[in-house]
């Protein structure tokens, strides 16, 4: 198995999630598509560059720092490229959204101070639509699910999730058998 | 005269880049210690077989930053 994969689909090693009931299968476990992490890559890349280039800048300059603060600076520059690098790959890594034989799972991840979990049931879900728009939503088959549910909370929106056809057939399937069942 | 009004003002502005220095540094440490707090949730929450390597980094970056930390505070006091 893939721990960076973006759509695990079911699993047969038992993955553990927060309040996994006994027997509860796992069908999708999906992240955003890995090509949404270009940006945060590009940017560590240019934070990572930015202390050669200032001690450029300062070398043609002729502006001499004492060399402890140039060392001190590049320090604290490496630091935090490396702690918004770790804190986006977190981003990525841990905002999931879960499809499972009982329930969908939204776990949303933002940041260092945010952190949502939200669940439905499939008899709660009213309506489901899926969308794909852009180039890159095209050439790289990623999309939205957005998922209404008869409850007062927002909607579910699984956001640039890879093959999101797929997805949105089977949770449509599972809605119509938990409708069946009923 | 001039020179040494220019040497007073390299002064200042050295010690005012040490004081921003450490206060950076000491941001970082509180956030490297929020970022291990935010593996083990994390963990909890989607636990992974990537977890302990993520542990083990947010640790490594804690030491990080206390190690520049000490060494701003040791150069400032010098």
């Amino acid at each position: 198995m893939n721990i960076f994969t973006a759509i695990l689909e079911n699993p047969k090693e038992y993955i553990h999630f927060a309040d996994r009931e006994p027997g509860e299968v796992l069908i999708f476990l999906l992240r955003k598509h890995p090509i949404t992490n270009l940006p945060w890559i590009f940017t560590t890349f240019v934070l990572l560059s930015l202390p050669t280039v200032l001690n450029y800048i300062l070398t043609i300059s002729n502006i001499n720092l004492p060399q402890q603060f140039g060392l001190v600076t590049n320090f604290i520059f490496y630091l935090f490229a490396a702690i918004y690098s770790f804190e986006s790959f977190l981003i990525w890594y841990y905002n999931v959204y879960i499809v499972t034989d009982r329930r969908l799972i939204d776990i949303d991840f933002y940041g260092f101070f945010y952190k949502k979990v939200s669940e439905t049931q499939y008899d709660k879900i009213e309506d489901t639509t899926y969308s794909q728009s852009g180039v890159t939503e095209i050439l790289f088959n990623y999309g939205n699910i957005y998922i209404q549910t008869a409850a007062k909370q927002n909607e579910f929106e699984f956001i640039s999730i890879p093959a999101p056809q797929r997805v949105y057939d089977k949770i449509t399937d599972l809605v119509a058998q938990k409708k069946e069942d009923e | 005269m001039n020179e040494e009004f220019l040497d007073q003002i390299y002064k200042i502005v050295l010690d005012l880049f040490g004081y921003m220095a450490i206060i950076l540094v000491f941001v970082e440490v509180v956030f490297a210690g929020v970022l291990i707090k935010q593996v083990y949730l994390l963990d909890e929450l989607l636990g992974t077989n990537l977890s302990p390597f993520l542990k083990v980094f947010a640790y490594v970056f804690l030491a990080g930053s206390i190690i520049i930390f000490l060494y701003s505070i040791s150069l400032f006091f010098k």
